[in-house]
């Protein structure tokens, strides 16, 4: 036998291949190189000119033109734009209205998968699936008979996350059940097999992981944990204007100043 | 009902809001008779914990009488005194069923921040910020309690409410903080921070079988409060180098085990603090003064133990030592559901009462107050309770 070589134990869980899977792309530069450099230059100066005119322009004014100054170097070092990426993800959204099998849909196809463990049998997946509520506009539905091994599911998802309509989404896909190691339960892996119209991955992924979670907490402690409803104070609508407030005065604490001040004498 | 509400950073105030009802069938209603302050609570008030909203109820560590339950609450019956779990556990999860009820899979509705932040939800906490669940808290008159058959553990007769109160939160964290030393006899623990979870890891430390315990802080008080209670030998960090005390005291070797029962935010005289003070503006989240001293004072394979509350990112983190030296690392926010039954029959047996941890009695409406008074260590405060229905001038 080969040295380090561990054979195959018939107790063991069987070795797996990672599921296929597209997986979602992290933000990548999508400014060019000169106007990089260009915007580093302006970001320079908008920050600089905040300080120098802190006077003239008032504090709040001031620490506003700081800040984006700010952004604005931070977006040339980084070379990636949010509101860039953010106008075309709406051109390529409007693309994919007309043809969803072009554009960008296409690096998501054909599947997006996650995994959940649930601490139950398959049979109790199964026999928990008829009674799961929907929960946060997400109607789930399971079609024909599950079995054991696989579930094929449908999706809505009323009112769009960040679109700000009332407009609706379905989708549907397929459920693998898969035994887990010892004492882990069942594991579920979801899989969309149909291009969801006016959604893009990241909103199809929170749709799919929020029903596979209901669905855990149903199985699991019996019910979906929430806070709708709960009783809470007055929520105050200027809780940014607080947060930049109690920022200002901290960084102003001449308290702490002098104390760091001391420490440096010290040492 | 009155309530003590989080309006924003350092501001507290009394609100009257709506008396909570059942929403889920493993709920209950608890009429609230004592909620303490907490170290952890500090960290929301100064802003440390970024997903707090304006109206949020805080407090977690808390007593009450049942008073409503759900239609698949089993082991409750309404009118029974009980103290109750700061986290919720569902009972039913991987982690729940091992006693690791912080870690609950379950019980957090919010799940996608802590996923993000963390790479993995935890359970739900009181009063606790919209991370940890929105949960509301318990510096109210009522609270709602889910999954009450398993937060919710009853408090025998003989023990008093002053004594109950903190097996809520501060001697489960506590004793968890002594039990994952797993202490051997002859064993010395050292514990930074002598607050209300200091002094009972303290006592636990004891309770386990440890020869000495080395209480160190900077507040002559609460080591003069350590000396007393639980007679352990005392360190301030404002007098003396701690790690070539706890050599000295060690017979150069350092402390078996070292308990952090401080958190994110340590503080010093030195340079180190200025270092971290300036680094808390932009680049990190925590202050790890306490992590440091422990990690270099440690004995070689020596366990580090930390129930202090970090919430971010930490800087300066002394890895190389703790490699080399073969420490060993546990921690976590407390399994109170797995500790409460122990730690009651401990007071009941006498062994140890937390109540001397309650210095102040107030009333809501003395909330901000009492929380300034808690945060600046002044007039001797240690912890401070509320009394919810103590409010004869509000209408």
């Amino acid at each position: 036998m080969v040295a380090g070589f561990i054979p195959f134990d018939a107790g063991r869980s069987a070795p797996r291949e990672l599921p296929e899977r597209v997986f979602i792309e992290l933000p990548h530069p999508n400014i060019s190189p000169i106007e990089r450099v260009a915007t580093l230059v302006g970001g320079l100066v908008v920050g600089i000119e905040g300080l120098r005119r802190r006077d003239r322009l008032g504090t709040w004014f001031a620490l506003a033109t700081v800040l984006g100054g700010g952004f604005i170097v931070a977006r040339a070092i980084g070379g990636y734009c949010p509101v860039e990426a953010y106008l075309q993800n709406r051109r390529e959204a409007e693309d994919r209205v007309l043809d969803p099998h072009e554009g960008r849909v296409r690096q998501f196809l054909p599947r997006i998968l996650r995994s959940i463990s649930i601490r139950a049998s398959r049979e109790e997946v199964l026999s928990s699936l008829k009674d799961l509520p929907n929960v946060d506009g997400v109607r789930f539905d399971v079609v024909g008979e599950p079995s054991i091994e696989e579930i094929v599911w449908r999706c809505q998802k009323l009112g769009l996350y960040g679109s700000g309509t009332e407009a609706s989404a379905a989708f549907s896909g397929v459920i693998r059940l898969i035994d887990g190691p010892p004492n882990k339960g069942v594991e579920l892996q979801a899989s969309i097999d149909e291009v969801p119209r006016g959604l893009d991955a990241i909103e199809v992924e929170t749709v799919i992981r929020r029903v596979l979670r209901s669905l855990k907490q149903f199985v699991e402690a019996g019910e979906i944990a929430t806070t709708t409803g709960q009783s809470h104070g007055t929520r105050k609508r200027n809780s940014i204007k607080s947060h930049l407030t109690q920022l200002v005065h901290k960084l102003m604490n001449k308290e702490e100043l002098r104390h760091v001040g001391a420490v440096l004498e010290r040492n | 009902m009155l309530a003590l509400c989080w309006n924003g950073i350092n501001s507290l105030g009394l609100q009257r809001v709506a008396d909570p009802g059942l929403i889920n069938p493993h709920d209950a209603i608890v009429r609230v008779s004592l909620s303490s302050v907490c170290g952890s609570d500090l960290h929301l008030i100064d802003g440390f914990v970024p997903t707090m909203r304006p109206g949020d109820i805080i407090g977690h560590e808390f007593i009450g009488e049942v008073v409503d339950i759900g239609r698949d609450v089993r082991k409750l019956d309404v009118g029974q005194r009980v103290v109750v779990s700061s986290v919720i556990g569902c009972g039913k999860c991987f982690h729940c069923e091992g006693g690791e009820y912080s870690l609950c899979d379950n019980t957090n509705p919010n799940e996608a921040v802590l996923d993000k932040a963390y790479g993995a939800c935890t359970a739900g906490i009181f009063g606790h910020s919209h991370a940890f669940g929105g949960y509301a808290g318990s510096h109210a008159q009522y609270i709602r309690v889910p999954f009450a058959d398993y937060g919710c553990t009853p408090i025998p007769e003989e023990i008093s409410d002053e004594s109950a109160l903190f097996v809520s939160d501060a001697f489960p964290t506590g004793f968890m903080a002594a039990d994952m030393c797993d202490i051997q006899p002859g064993d010395v623990v050292a514990v930074w921070g002598c607050g209300g979870v200091g002094q009972l890891a303290i006592q636990s430390a004891f309770l386990m079988g440890a020869d000495r315990v080395i209480a160190i802080d900077r507040i002559p008080e609460r080591l003069k409060l350590a000396q007393v209670h639980s007679r352990c030998e005392t360190l301030n960090y404002e007098q003396v180098d701690i790690h070539e005390a706890l050599k000295e005291l060690t017979g150069g070797r350092g402390p078996d085990s070292c308990i952090d029962a401080v958190g994110m935010e340590a503080e010093d005289r030195g340079a180190d603090h200025v270092y971290d003070k300036a680094k808390n503006l932009f680049l990190e989240t925590e202050r790890g003064l306490v992590l440091r001293q422990a990690i270099r004072s440690c004995r070689k394979g020596g366990t580090i133990s930390i129930v202090g509350v970090y919430g971010g990112l930490i800087d300066k983190f002394p890895m190389g030592a703790a490699m080399n030296k073969g420490l060993r690392f546990r921690m976590g926010q407390m399994h109170g559901q797995k500790y409460a039954p122990r730690l009651l029959k401990h007071i009941a047996a006498g062994d140890v009462d937390p109540s001397f941890l309650l210095t102040h009695k107030l009333s809501l409406r003395e909330g901000p107050e009492g929380y300034q008074m808690f945060k600046k260590k002044s007039d001797q405060c240690v912890r401070v309770a509320f009394d919810p229905w103590n409010e004869p001038t509000v209408h």
